[in-house]
């Protein structure tokens, strides 16, 4: 499937950083930086390997009480320096998994202040066995739902 | 993060693909506030009793509604359970990102400290 097509949009996020766009932009793409902020709540950084070129992979392993119990893994998409980042993720190997999803994010900057809007959503797999209308009605609810819940 | 065997894969497949008929969605809001006989439900919607007993065993196999007798009648009534799973796959979907935006604020003040 075309990475290009959009599917319904999973999370949508937007944050400002008090700090300039280039160094939050690099920080997503080096595995030193990367692993010292990205993590699911609850789960140590174990080791990450990034390939920050257009299809080039990456992998994160992270840990439970020094045990590695996660993989998040992806490929890279787009990369237009600190403008727009967009690259596939799926967790591996015992997670729930209901579909690959492509993140992207856009980078703004606005005086010192940096800016992300992040947008996830599912691509892969689903579309293909020809469920998206559930999906994706299902997605729009439960995005609205949190919405709500998460406010 | 919730492992294969308290979120599954299939059984999510099975509820969204359930909710992909907007008749199945009529009848799930329905159902969701009032409990509700078949035969009531197939003359509300217009349809013939086997054609809206369908949708019902759909609705049924995805968990979204269950069904109890009563008498000589079936009930419908919306299953609030079904929903949590899906639910919580979308919380830490987000809560990924958040959590980690949070750590990436702290981590670029110190970044900048440091200079």
């Amino acid at each position: 499937m075309d990475t290009t097509e959009t599917g319904k949009t999973l999370i949508h996020l937007e944050r400002d950083f008090p700090c300039p766009v280039e160094p939050l932009f690099e920080s997503f793409l080096s595995a030193e930086e990367f692993r010292n902020w990205f993590s699911p709540p609850g789960f140590e950084a174990g080791s990450f390997m990034l390939d920050p070129v257009v299809g080039g992979k990456y992998r994160c392993d992270f840990l439970k009480q020094g045990k590695h119990v996660l993989t998040i893994k992806g490929i890279y998409k787009e990369i237009e320096r600190y403008k727009k980042l967009v690259f596939t993720l799926e967790y591996d190997p015992d997670v729930s998994e209901i579909g690959e999803c492509k993140v992207t994010i856009s980078f703004s900057s606005k005086g010192n202040t940096a800016s992300i809007v992040l947008n996830q959503e599912i691509f892969k797999s689903i579309e293909a066995e020809g469920r998206t209308k559930g999906w994706n009605y299902m997605f729009s609810r439960l995005e609205d739902n949190l919405i709500k819940k998460l406010k | 993060m919730k492992t294969k065997e308290e979120i599954s894969s299939a059984e999510l497949d099975r509820l969204f693909s359930s909710l992909g008929d907007s008749t199945r969605r009529q009848i799930l809001t329905k159902v969701r506030s009032n409990p509700c006989n078949v035969l009531r439900l197939a003359a509300e919607f217009n349809m013939s009793l086997p054609a809206v007993s369908k949708h019902i065993k759909i609705l049924s196999e995805a968990g979204l509604i269950t069904k109890k007798k009563e008498g000589r009648f079936i009930y419908c009534s919306y299953n609030h359970n079904t929903m949590k799973p899906a639910m919580d796959w979308i919380s830490q979907l987000h809560n990924l990102w958040n959590k980690s935006f949070d750590r990436l604020a702290n981590y670029m003040k110190d970044k900048s400290k440091k200079k």
